[in-house]
């Protein structure tokens, strides 16, 4: 079956779904509806993609159907379908959250609707990314999603989210316009910006030039990723935005940029891993990123902390460049999306419910039975306590590394288990301080679920309901990872695009 | 056995659930499916002692070769036994002995949930699997050891219980993964069929072994267990007693017929045990409270059980699996016990104890019979058990390991002296002497699950030949030593009972000598400040690198980045080679002059104050640029920089009215020449790269087809407009997306909901004023009619050319983008001249229909030809002969085109909306920043509340 219409419905839908929801501005009922049903459909596709992707290998669309691969190319394999279908059932969740006043910050008078066109766009972007077949096309992907991502991080412009964003758009447009540079290296120099025909004609470069290249690109998507040394804007600019917000940061965008490493490094430039560099890197990003949690006070921060530590684990697996290191860092993909994403959710409910994420304003929230499990699970979870996907995934990251038999992979073994301690520490104490601990003297707060939209609890439980179902099908979900890295390992993404050409 | 697990996991999950309706009896619910299973496997004993292997086996991640693979052999029957029998007993102990509903509903859940994982554990034979009961053990234990959490003492020894043994757990599992490098197996039945023999496999064995003593409290981690104590007594009965403690001494019996003969295997456990067993029994002799008492025993007889295994041979693993299962039943009878005495009497203090033993005979009688299989005294179970470990231990100093045999000997005699001084300590303080505080209440169901659990120890001493045959598949899978001896209470005068009954006789009068001290322990375990240490110097490094590495300053992020970018490719360009000295510097000196231009206006602007004398020498670099592009033969691209240059200074000078006139200078002076430099170098890096790229093409750029196809193809004579609507339509389609997104994006940063900003809507116009626009300023002080009367020519003018821009487009320079930023510019002229209510007048809804209009358009002229069978974004053109027109050619991309360049018009209405008419607004409102003259600075507006 043609399935090649298919693949850029995740992002036309959420794009004419902002179209719908800026026109229906005065009608923010509707806006709701619009994008929680496109988001749901968007999640559907996907799974089709997904299922499609694995059963018949990837699937191309040439835009527009122009000949000589002139046009650009859209391609969802195993990898980019699985990413869209976990980054649509994300933000399909998280749209429910976004209280009122998060949603209408702007007056009356605004000529524009702010949350929920901005907050499409966004998913449009992340789905473009994923799908992108070309540099260039990636590049405007990012563009989607950092643009609007600017918006919703100085959502309600308060004097910290202006702040925290101000670095976040000034590093970000530094890093675009490195991208723009490279992309521009890279045609000047081949001709080209298609994935497809990149690889045979990067080859045919001055192999110096290929690493400048190769170097240079790996910054652009390590200041996205959040990696050593490149890190030190996340934690400054995530957390003063609203938690709903937040939670899709931290759980997409920086993935985002994850995933442009791999296509790199798997699609671009085959030959040259970089693997002792790159495990360095990913045990410099696990170690500080994990210390700077420990040293936080604040939830939101400590988790942005946890976050810049755990993409040093899916560096780790793309680091060794063997199948079963793609394949766990993928699977490890999948998990830390859904789990942080889920962390900063349930992060938002304290704050609504305790008043702050503050851990010296904190207390005596194990009296909220639901909120304490909502919390626990992912917690638990994110610090790699079996039987959940975090420690599954580390299982596989440790057991491709260990096969490498290098002193340098030993060591990112170690550096590995060591995060995952400080990691359990660091979620624990908050666990301490905010749910068992009680609250001081002047406690007159009741703590209790009744101030959160029923909505919320129940999107939230199903959202942890996820991480935990992980585990359940963490079988076939690390087969299809295993088999989308034998995919981006095999070539089969250029043989399928040359097929395609219409 | 899988069912027993997940039926003991489902009611894990739903026991506290349940509890609300079925009061204190939900704990019969475990109880009944712990107990009918120890039936089960109980009946599967004849069978096990056979030597038969009972395997169940689920697939979970084929990827990584791990699997719910459940084997039952002797030591997992063993094991399963004690945790499903002593389990049982402790449940139904638990209904009757919690009070607080709220405890009682959350102890259920989390207590079943531990049997169900320690039932996985001690059954798995995949070690990943085995992995996952073992940390969920230890997160249960947390849990259940921080029930009180208003004690900050009970939060501080759970946190340490949890964070020790799960650096135990994951050494545990690095050791694991080590040993699957080198097996290729998780399969703990296929390692210890071929046991590996490489020095990799030897570490992997040191790991594991880490986590075993971890999880079993022995030194140096053994300071969390008598902090565990935290936890209600039933949950230290099953947990700290009977069940997860085990864990260690199960995992060091399952390895051990592997790695016995590692030269470090018998010295290092029988070494360490021996201190943990000294160390624990002389700590007990020394505490107050008869729990804590008891914990230290538990440790002390950890000890004991690691000694007898580290022995390793035949008759060692016979004694040490049969005193692991004496231990199992005294010690949670004796806890229960001290459960009964709390809640009878209010106090586990041995100082308010005493003479118990007339008003509770039954748990007197209970707690001597449990403490005397403890103190190894006949005919008790704990009696056979230290016999056949004496004995083992003698044994072994006979068959050649003479000196580990001896030392084994010694300190198990030692240890035995001890205990059974700790032993009198507990009974003799408890239930003997005066009574000093008459037990309030009589709690007669409470007693039965030790009493039973007494009578097992008491009838376990007379199965000396059936534990034999239970436990011998487990002891012939040691690769050392004779065959074991059957145990049997009588064996003679030899000189194990000879040692025992000194043991006796020591004990007696150790106690004698200390048993009586009443004094409160002091002092904290060295090791345990050594953890407290760690754990400080731990936060102090976190915070000590966090402050270096994260200075939370903007102009930092960025020098790292570039900095980065300098080391990393930059030094590779410089060491690739890849620059000739081939280069043609310039084809006009039109170009060269432009370039000199620009490059001066963009070094002045560094270095400029001034805030807009830098926007000017910007948009100089800017119209020099789009000079540049016109030279280079790109009409188009000079069109659409010029016009965006125009809206950008348009822009600027809206939003300069309210920043301060001048940058600040401040934090740049210091590092200014570093910065230069780095500016500098990342600058030639740029340059260098971009030459070196162009000067190693190799290949034909892909648009040398487009002049082709551009034409036969799209339809269209402009190739770079062909490029924008067609070829990479789809990359259009993403920036009118960006373009959106800032729209929304400057409209909520202007329009915030602040208490007194109210919202732009037409004002009646009041005045009689005649003016050339309709909406224009009623104060003739800010009026400008000669601006007017050009605007209202201009303004029709200027729509016109849009539009015919944008209908040329496809062939000619133009296109939606270009028209839209013409149309946009028309709207800021009006609103120049007649400011925010002029602008209304002339588009009177808001920009968001024109954003999302052009979007839908944009979208749907994209998916169209899905319709007529087309690829998404394909182009159709249509001809048709029309009257006075004549031959037209319509291309289907207009459409997308026209989209284009809505979107473009909306988001400059919104801009000037926003800038312009919206920081009126807020300066009618004096909620905007008002700058100060001459300065870097503004001050906030008055009406702003934060």
């Amino acid at each position: 079956m043609d399935l090649s219409n298919l693949v850029p419905i995740p992002v036309l839908l959420p794009l004419l779904a902002a179209g719908i929801t800026l026109i229906l501005a005065r009608h923010p009922a509707w806006q709701k509806i619009v994008s929680g049903t496109t988001l749901g459909l968007v999640a559907v596709f996907a799974l089709i993609l997904c299922l499609a992707a694995d059963a018949q290998g990837p699937i191309v669309l040439w835009v527009g159907a122009w000949p000589d691969g002139l046009g650009i190319v859209l391609v969802a394999d195993r990898l980019s379908s699985l990413m869209v279908l976990v980054s649509s059932i994300v933000t399909a969740i998280v749209v429910i959250f976004p209280s009122r006043r998060d949603v209408s910050d702007s007056a009356d008078g605004a000529p524009v609707s702010v949350f929920h066109p901005t907050f499409l766009v966004l998913t449009a972007g992340v789905s473009n990314a994923f799908l992108a077949g070309d540099l260039f096309n990636l590049f405007v992907g990012f563009e989607i999603l950092l643009f609007s991502s600017y918006v919703l991080i100085m959502l309600g412009a308060t004097r910290e989210r202006v702040r925290a964003g101000s670095t976040y758009v000034v590093v970000s447009v530094l890093s675009s316009t490195l991208f723009l540079l490279a992309i521009s290296i890279v045609y000047g120099a081949t001709g080209t910006v298609s994935f497809a025909q990149l690889p045979e004609r990067l080859a045919a470069l001055d192999p110096g030039l290929q690493l400048v290249i190769q170097l240079l690109l790996l910054v652009v998507f390590g200041i996205k990723a959040a990696i050593f040394p490149l890190q030190s804007w996340l934690p400054d600019s995530y957390p003063t935005a609203p938690a709903s917000v937040t939670a899709v940061f931290a759980g997409l965008l920086t993935k985002v940029g994850v995933f442009a490493i791999i296509r790199m490094q798997t699609l671009l430039f085959p030959d040259s891993p970089l693997t002792d560099l790159l495990l360095v890197v990913a045990i410099l990003t696990m170690l500080l990123g994990i210390l700077g949690a420990l040293a936080q006070g604040e939830i939101k921060r400590l988790l942005s902390f946890t976050l810049v530590s755990h993409i040093g684990y899916m560096l780790l697996g793309i680091a060794l460049g063997t199948v079963a290191g793609l394949g766990a860092s993928i699977f490890y993909i999948v998990h830390h999306i859904l789990v942080q994403t889920a962390l900063f959710i349930v992060v938002g409910l304290i704050e609504r419910v305790g008043g702050s994420t503050s851990l010296a304003r904190l207390g005596g929230l194990a009296s909220v039975p639901l909120l304490a499990v909502l919390y626990l699970v992912p917690a638990l979870n994110l610090g790699g306590i079996p039987p959940f996907s975090g420690f599954l995934g580390k299982v596989a990251l440790m057991d491709a590394a260990l096969a490498t038999e290098t002193p340098l992979a030993l060591l990112a073994v170690i550096a590995g288990v060591a995060t995952s301690l400080l990691t359990l520490i660091a979620v624990i104490r908050v666990w301490q301080r905010a749910f068992w601990q009680d609250r001081g003297e002047d406690d007159d707060r009741v703590h209790s679920l009744r101030v959160l939209p029923r909505i919320w609890v129940v999107a939230a439980s199903g959202l942890v309901g996820i991480t935990v179902l992980l585990t359940v099908i963490a079988g076939p979900l690390t087969d299809f990872a295993y088999r989308a890295a034998v995919d981006i390992q095999g070539g089969a993404y250029t043989v399928a695009v040359e097929e395609a050409l219409p | 056995m899988l069912l027993t697990v997940s039926i003991l996991a489902v009611l894990g999950v739903v026991a506290s659930a349940l509890s609300s309706r079925l009061g204190r009896f939900v704990f019969l619910l475990p109880a009944a499916a712990s107990i009918a299973a120890a039936v089960w496997f109980g009946m599967q004993g004849p069978a096990v002692a056979a030597g038969e292997i009972l395997q169940e086996r689920i697939e979970w991640m084929p990827a990584l070769d791990i699997a719910i693979d459940l084997r039952l052999g002797a030591l997992q029957w063993l094991l399963a036994m004690v945790v499903l029998g002593v389990g049982g007993l402790i449940f139904v102990y638990c209904a009757w002995y919690f009070e607080s509903h709220t405890l009682a509903s959350r102890t259920v859940g989390l207590l079943t949930g531990f049997a169900a994982s320690m039932l996985l554990l001690v059954l798995s034979d995949d070690l990943i699997v085995l992995m996952v009961g073992w940390e969920l053990t230890t997160i249960f234990s947390y849990l259940l050891v921080g029930l009180n959490h208003r004690s900050a003492s009970n939060r501080r020894a759970a946190q340490t219980a949890l964070i020790v043994t799960t650096i135990g757990g994951l050494t545990m599992l690095t050791g694991i993964m080590l040993l699957k490098a080198e097996t290729g197996t998780f399969s703990l039945a296929a390692t210890l069929a071929e046991p590996p023999q490489t020095t990799a496999a030897a570490w992997a064995a040191a790991l594991m072994v880490v986590g075993a003593l971890s999880k079993s409290a022995i030194v140096p981690f053994q300071y969390w267990l008598p902090g565990a104590m935290a936890a209600p007594t039933p949950v230290s009965a099953f947990l700290h007693a009977a069940a997860m403690v085990k864990a260690g001494i199960f995992l060091i019996a399952a390895l051990s017929p592997a790695f016995v003969e590692l030269p470090w295997w018998r010295w290092g456990l029988v070494s360490l045990g021996i201190v943990t067993m000294l160390l624990g029994a002389v700590r007990a002799m020394r505490q107050l409270d008869i729990k804590v008492l008891l914990a230290h025993g538990t440790v002390s007889q950890l000890g004991l059980l690691v000694t007898v295994l580290g022995i390793g041979t035949h008759a060692s693993m016979q004694a040490g699996l049969t005193l692991l299962a004496a231990h199992a039943v005294f010690k949670a009878a004796l806890f229960m016990v001290v459960g009964v005495v709390d809640k009878s009497t209010g106090t586990r203090d041995l100082r308010e104890l005493g003479g118990l033993a007339r008003r509770m005979p039954v748990a007197a009688g209970a707690a001597i019979l449990s403490a005397a299989s403890m103190a190894g005294i006949p005919p008790a179970l704990g009696f056979l058990g230290k016999e056949a470990a004496l004995d083992a231990a003698l044994r072994d100093a006979e068959g050649g390991m003479l000196a580990i045999g001896w030392l084994a000997f010694l300190g198990i005699a030692v240890g035995a002296a001890l205990t059974v001084a700790y032993s009198l300590r507990f009974v003799v303080g408890t239930f003997f002497g005066a009574l000093v505080t008459e037990p309030k209440r009589r709690s007669r169901i409470l007693v039965i699950a030790p009493v039973l659990l007494a009578l097992i120890g008491l009838v376990g001493g007379f199965s000396g030949e059936l534990i034999s045959q239970l436990l011998e598949p487990q002891v012939e899978a040691v690769p050392a030593g004779e065959d074991a001896p059957q145990l049997a209470l009588w064996h003679g005068f030899t000189p194990a009972l000879v040692s025992s009954m000194i043991a006796w006789l020591l004990g007696a009068l150790v106690h004698r000598s200390f048993g009586g001290r009443r004094r409160a322990p002091h002092g904290q375990d060295p090791l345990e400040r050594g953890y407290h240490a760690g754990m400080r110097a731990l936060d102090r490094l976190a915070v000590e690198v966090t402050g270096r590495t994260q200075t939370g300053s903007l102009p930092m992020h960025l020098t790292t980045i570039l900095l980065v970018v300098v080391a990393f490719p930059g030094i590779a360009l410089l060491l690739s080679g890849a620059l000739t000295s081939d280069v043609r510097l310039y084809d006009s000196a039109g170009q060269v002059a432009t370039a000199v231009i620009v490059s001066i206006a963009a070094i002045i602007a560094t270095t400029t104050r001034g805030r807009l004398k830098a926007f000017m020498l910007l948009s100089v670099v800017g119209y020099g640029v789009a000079l540049l592009f016109l030279l280079h033969g790109g009409p188009d691209l000079a069109l659409v920089q010029a016009l965006t240059e125009t809206v950008f200074l348009v822009i600027l000078v809206l939003v300069l009215r309210r920043l301060p006139k001048y940058f600040t200078d401040r934090p740049l002076r210091a590092a200014r020449y570093i910065r230069a430099a780095l500016g500098i170098a990342v600058g030639t890096f740029a340059a260098l790269a971009s030459l070196a790229a162009l000067q190693s093409r190799t290949a034909e750029p892909i648009s040398d087809g487009f002049y082709r196809w551009a034409y036969e193809f799209g339809h269209g004579a402009n190739i770079v407009n062909v490029t924008l609507v067609d070829i990479r339509a789809w990359d259009t389609l993403g920036e009118v997306a960006v373009v959106l997104a800032a729209a929304t994006g400057v409209a909520s940063l202007i329009f915030v909901r602040r208490p007194t900003a109210g919202a732009l809507r037409r004002s009646p116009s009041a005045t009689g004023r005649r003016t050339w626009l309709r909406g224009a300023f009623t104060s003739e002080q800010l009026a400008s009619p000669v601006l007017e009367m050009m605007t209202r020519l201009l303004f029709p003018v200027m729509m016109t050319v849009s539009i015919y821009l944008l209908a040329v487009g496809h062939n000619a320079p133009g296109g939606g983008f270009a028209g839209g930023l013409v149309a946009g510019i028309a709207l800021a002229v009006r609103y120049l001249a007649g400011g925010g209510q002029e602008l209304l007048e002339a588009v009177p809804f808001d920009a968001g229909k024109l954003l999302g209009g052009g979007m839908a358009v944009v979208v749907l002229s994209v998916i169209w030809p899905v319709l007529i069978g087309g690829r998404i974004g394909e182009s159709y053109a249509i001809e048709a002969t029309l009257p006075l027109l004549g031959d037209q050619k319509l291309v289907t991309t207009l459409f997308f085109d026209i989209g284009v360049w809505l979107i473009v018009i909306g988001a400059m209405l919104d801009f000037v909306r926003s800038l312009g008419a919206g920081i009126d607004l807020h300066s009618e409102q004096n909620v905007a920043p008002r700058p100060q003259w001459r300065s870097d600075r503004s001050l906030p507006g008055e009406g702003v509340r934060r």
